[in-house]
Formats: C-alpha cells, structure tokens, sequence
C-alpha cells in the first residue's frame, strides 16, 4: 500500500478498512481479515495493524469475538458515516469555505455546481 | 541438552557426504596403488634373466614398500585436511551457524577423514591389487597378490614395535621409553597436520610439514654440531630419554587440547 | 532475548575498533531495522550476535547463554541470511532433507507459501539461480525454520520491485509474536513499513534506538512549500514540492509517518531532539 504523508500509518490502514466496509466488501457480521493477513495484504508491520485494529474496535466500528478473530459490527456502516460526516464538517468544510472567501467565489455558485453535478447522476 | 546427540551428529555426516565431492579425490587414491602396481610390476611382463619367482618377490617387496609410503602420504594429507571445510568464508559461516555442537562437528570431520582417509585407502590398496592380478592374468601372467609381503612388513614393525614395550615391562626402562617416544612421536606427526589444517588456511599440509621439518632440523642440528649440546646430551643420557618422553607426551597432550581450542575459537573472517 | 554487553571488537589487535564498551538489546515481537551506512560496522555487528565473531571484551548473550560459545540449543533458535552466499548444487527437496532436521521448528508449509508467492517453482535446482533467485529461495528457507531470531543482511538487495513487495508481504505474513527480526540495510525505503523498532548506529555510536511509535510521538515529518518557514526544523532536505523537513512533534495526537530516510540524516548530522538521543 501506498502511504500518504498527512496521517498516521496505523489510522490510515483503519480508513482503508473503513472503506472497503462501506463498499460492501464486508457485511455487518462478517469476519474482516485477520490482523497478520491485512498486515502482509498491506506490507506492513503486525503491529501497526494491531494499533488500526484497536482503533476501530474502540469506535465500536469492529467487534472481536475469542479465537474468532475480527468481525464487522452491526452499526458499522452508520457509525463510519457518522464519523467521517463529522470530520468533514470540522476539518473540510471550514478550509472550503475559507477558500470560498478567499478567492470571492459567491455561494450561489456552489448551489448552481451542486445542482448540476447532482442532476447529471440522476 | 546434551552436547553430543548422535542424531545430530548422522546429520552433520550426511550433510558433509552428500554436499561434498569425496569421489574424484577416492578415484585418485585409488589410482595412485593402481599406477603404482603398473609401473613396479612392468617388468613382469617383459620379464630380465632371472627367475619368474625371484622377480615376483622382489616386485611384491618393492610394491609393498610403495603402498605403506602412500598410505601413510594420503592418512596425512586427509588428517590435514580435517577442516577443509572451513576454508572459504561462505563454508564456515554455514558450518559455524549449523545447529550442532562444536564436539559433534569435529567428530563428523574426524569419522569423514577416517573414513576417506584411512578405511578408502586400505581399500582402494585391496582393489588395486585385485586389478592388478586380473590385468597381469588377462596378459597371460600370473601373479600372487601381494599382500603378503605388506602383511609380512607389517607383522615385522609390529613385533620390533611390542618388543620395544614387552621389553620395557620387563625392566628396561630405556626400551620402554623408546616405544613410548614412537607412540607419541606418530601421534605428534599426526596431531601436527590436523591443527596445521586449523591455522593455515590453504595448502596447510604443504606449509605443516616444511614448519615440521623446519623445526626438527633445527633442533637435530642443534643437538648434533652444538658441542654444549652435545657434551651435556652424552653425560646426561638417561635423564634425557626420561625427560624426552615426558616431553613428548605433553606435546601429545598441548596438541590434543590445542586442536578443540583452535577449532572452537575460529572466528568467521 | 538478546543482549549485547559491553563490548569492544576490532579485528587485530593493531586495527581500530569497530565496538568500543557497545551495548543493544533486542526483544522477541518486534522487526528491527539496523540502519547505517556502508562500512559503518552493521555486518560485523550481526556476526558478533552469531557468535561467528568473537568480542575482545563484553558478551553476547541470547536467552542468558553466551552466543560465542556455539552452543547448539542457540543456534536452533538463531538465522542468518547473509548478504552474499553461496547454494549448493541440489535441488530444494535434498536441501531441506539435510538442513531442516538441525531446526526443530522448521515448517515446511511456510517455506512452500513462500515459495509459491515468489513463483519459485517446487522442483528448484539451487545450483541453476540467479543471484535475486538465491535470496528469494535462502529466505524462503529462513523464515521457513521460525527460528526465534531471524537476522537478514541487504535481504533486498538484488531483488526486483515486485519481489521486494513480496519480501515484505511473506516477512508481515509469517513472522509469529516470538519472533525478532533484525534487518540491517541501507535500503531503508525497501523495510520502512515493515519495521517497528529502529536502531541506527554509527561504528560505536548509536545514534538511535527507539520503537516505531516513539519517533512518531517526537518528530513530524512534513512537506512545506519554498515559502514556508523552516525556523523549527530538526533537518531539512530538499524535494520536489520545496523542502521536506523533520519537527519536534508538538501534538502527541498528530502524527506523521516516520521517513526513515530523513531521519537518517538528521541522525547522521546530530540534530535529533533529545527526547530520541
């Protein structure tokens, strides 16, 4: 996998399983990989995959049953949405809209791209 | 765990037996009584004016005289060749990191020595001589084997030898110190190639003996044309067959101890 | 596991010492990378943990015994896989019946899966390889033997791309938690996320010896345009989008990846923060 310079490795691997979750490449109670197989999947060091692991568990994102291994929780999908919906609105949102502001684009030109691109998907 | 497993040590034989080439070097053994035989016994064929039976003793001396001086030539160059395994970096990193213990590694090196070393050898001898009738008698010649002169030349050392001790039993100091003195002096011979193959790297038997030889000249000279010497070796002659082979045998020992050392220092560069 | 004392090497008594008074431990669980540059010492370090190296003073302990003695219940649990070697002329089936036996754990499947995901096929003659097909084919055997300290030199060296990627798979794959790995290269961007203990030396000098997650906690690694200002940086090298540059790391919840490469430098130059010396 190739790593991006902004966040931590660990977070990164537990996006990446976010991702596939919400593509539907694991349902709500279905195993997820096992930590060494994501990590050779990945090229990464056991560990770190641990930490990922860790990290969505405590969200609450994967649950783990003994000897099973990893599996996706019920709420996963809403939970990763939840999330990442929040993190847009605190991180994202401010840094476009200071862009906006920056740049003197008015809002209604945003409304117009909204409405455009939302139409073309139909 | 024990330091010598014999399961670990069969290993570390069948590792060494079957990732080295033994063959070429047991041809050539074979070879050197073979050629040997060819040229001391040509005469057969061709024979001069004297009796068959004559010429056969004579040449049966002659080659028996001729293998006893191989055999000892190939025991030597194999004992000094007990760690050539260890000559390349690449090889004694592997054998180094071989998880075996350090008594089990000699051992292995020791029983390959003995085997194509001194069991071939005597073999290799019996085979050749066999070839021989059989070649001799495809010529139309006929011809005794000839170990009996080899067993006979062998019988007779060995009686010149167990009198040197039966002798000394019987009170003759000075003869028993003479059969010690041959014990240790072979064991030295020995004992001198096998760490010689531990310090020098390549071509050890060549470097082994010339330092041998080096060194007993000097020391025969010194004994001989140093008139001191000399003088003090006569007057004190007793004491000194005494004090020869005690020195000899803790030579034997320094240099049975000197070899696990040396093999267990070893470092890799 | 390993615990390296107190020692001093040089390899004559009249040559400079590489060690002087030298002292590292390693632990089982974790992929260590032993970084420095070329003729710094690394390879004279991993012969010293062997026991294929003797130390003129301190010791080398694996599990409490010392490794210079060659004691053979160390030597089942310790592997090298060293830079440049030679395979003998068998096939890989007669290879693994005559060496596999000294190894107790040895796992056949292991060294078959490793095999496989280097499409090295079964029937392999060792003598027939290429140089990146012997490495391929040695490490296979290594990770294969699960010794519980695993010590590979350059193991990229000489591998194409695709097989460095596959190195890095079978190491993350089949490495158990009792397991050390030690990794010594120069090749840094080959192992970086492999690793999770980074120990840099420098002859006798370590320059650093901290775990993956505590260079993260004390440094950022980050990319600033030319105009940015460069006042709170450890070490700066230049890139392609301006400078990439290594900060002490003020917000232990924002972290950065770790460029060991970077580092390296800011190792080498003496500018790390204290909080990694």
């Amino acid at each position: 996998m190739i790593f991006k310079d902004g966040q931590p490795i660990y977070v990164q691997i537990a996006e990446r399983l976010c991702d596939e979750i919400l593509s539907g490449s694991y349902a709500p109670d279905t195993r997820v990989p096992g930590v060494r197989e994501y990590s050779a999947l990945l090229e990464v060091n056991a560990n770190t995959t641990v930490k990922s692991y860790d990290l969505l568990s405590q969200r609450g994102v994967i649950y783990q049953k003994r000897g099973m291994g990893y599996f996706v929780a019920a709420d996963a999908l809403k939970l990763i949405l939840d999330a990442r919906r929040s993190r847009f609105i605190s991180n994202t949102l401010p840094d476009f809209i200071q862009q906006l502001q920056q740049l003197q684009i008015p809002f209604s030109e945003v409304e117009n791209a909204y409405r455009e691109a939302t139409e073309k998907k139909g | 765990m024990k330091q010598f497993s014999f399961q670990r040590f069969a290993q570390l034989l069948r590792l060494d037996i079957r990732l080295n080439r033994y063959l070429p070097a047991m041809l050539g053994i074979f070879l050197g009584y073979f050629f040997g035989f060819v040229g001391i016994y040509w005469k057969l064929v061709n024979p001069p004016d004297i009796s068959l039976e004559v010429l056969e003793d004579v040449l049966a001396f002659s080659a028996s005289r001729y293998c006893l001086v191989l055999t000892v030539l190939y025991v030597l160059v194999a004992s000094s060749m007990m760690f050539t395994n260890l000559s390349t970096k690449d090889s004694r990193l592997k054998f180094f990191m071989l998880p075996a213990s350090n008594l089990e590694k000699m051992a292995s090196r020791f029983v390959v020595v003995l085997l194509f070393g001194v069991a071939w050898p005597l073999v290799a001898y019996f085979l050749a001589d066999l070839l021989r009738v059989g070649v001799l008698a495809v010529l139309g010649v006929s011809s005794g084997f000839s170990f009996s002169a080899v067993g006979e030349m062998c019988r007779q050392g060995w009686q010149v030898f167990a009198t040197y001790f039966s002798d000394g039993f019987q009170g003759n100091l000075s003869s028993l110190y003479s059969g010690l003195d041959i014990v240790f002096g072979l064991l030295i011979v020995w004992l001198c190639q096998v760490a010689g193959g531990l310090i020098f790297r390549r071509r050890a038997f060549v470097f082994t003996n010339v330092l041998l030889f080096f060194i007993l000249f000097t020391l025969s000279w010194v004994a001989s044309s140093v008139d001191f010497v000399t003088v003090w070796l006569n007057c004190h002659a007793d004491a000194f067959e005494l004090f020869a082979t005690v020195f000899l045998g803790l030579l034997t020992l320094f240099l049975l101890s000197l070899i696990p050392w040396l093999f267990c220092h070893k470092q890799v560069q | 596991m390993l615990q390296i004392e107190n020692i001093s090497f040089s390899y004559g008594k009249r040559r400079a010492e590489v060690f002087h008074d030298f002292s590292l431990s390693f632990e089982p669980g974790h992929i260590y990378g032993l970084l420095g540059k070329n003729g710094t010492g690394k390879s004279t370090l991993l012969y010293l943990i062997c026991g294929l190296l003797r130390p003129t003073s301190g010791s080398v302990t694996f599990d409490g015994k010392d490794v210079k003695l060659r004691l053979p219940e160390v030597l089942q649990d310790i592997f090298l896989v060293p830079e440049e070697f030679e395979l003998p002329n068998v096939t890989m089936e007669t290879y693994v019946k005559l060496n596999a036996p000294f190894y107790p754990r040895f796992d056949a499947a292991i060294l078959q899966r490793c095999l496989e995901a280097f499409e090295l096929p079964a029937t392999l003659n060792l003598g027939s390889l290429s140089m990146g097909q012997k490495k391929k084919a040695f490490m296979s055997f290594a990770l294969a033997t699960r010794t519980r300290l695993l010590i590979m030199d350059e193991p990229t060296n000489g591998l194409d791309i695709p097989s460095k990627s596959i190195f890095r798979k079978i190491v993350a794959q089949h490495i158990s938690d009792e397991q050390a790995v030690i990794i010594s290269t120069h090749q840094v961007r080959d192992v970086e996320m492999l690793l999770d203990h980074v120990v840099m030396i420098e002859g006798s000098l370590v320059l650093l010896n901290r775990s993956m997650s505590e260079i993260s906690a004390a440094v950022r690694c980050e990319q600033r345009s030319m105009s940015e200002s460069l006042e709170d940086a450890l070490y700066v090298q230049p890139s392609l989008a301006g400078n990439a540059v290594l900060v002490p790391n003020t917000n232990p919840d924002d972290e950065t990846p770790v460029n060991l490469e970077l580092l390296f430098c800011c190792a080498e130059s003496g500018s790390l923060p204290e909080s990694l010396k």
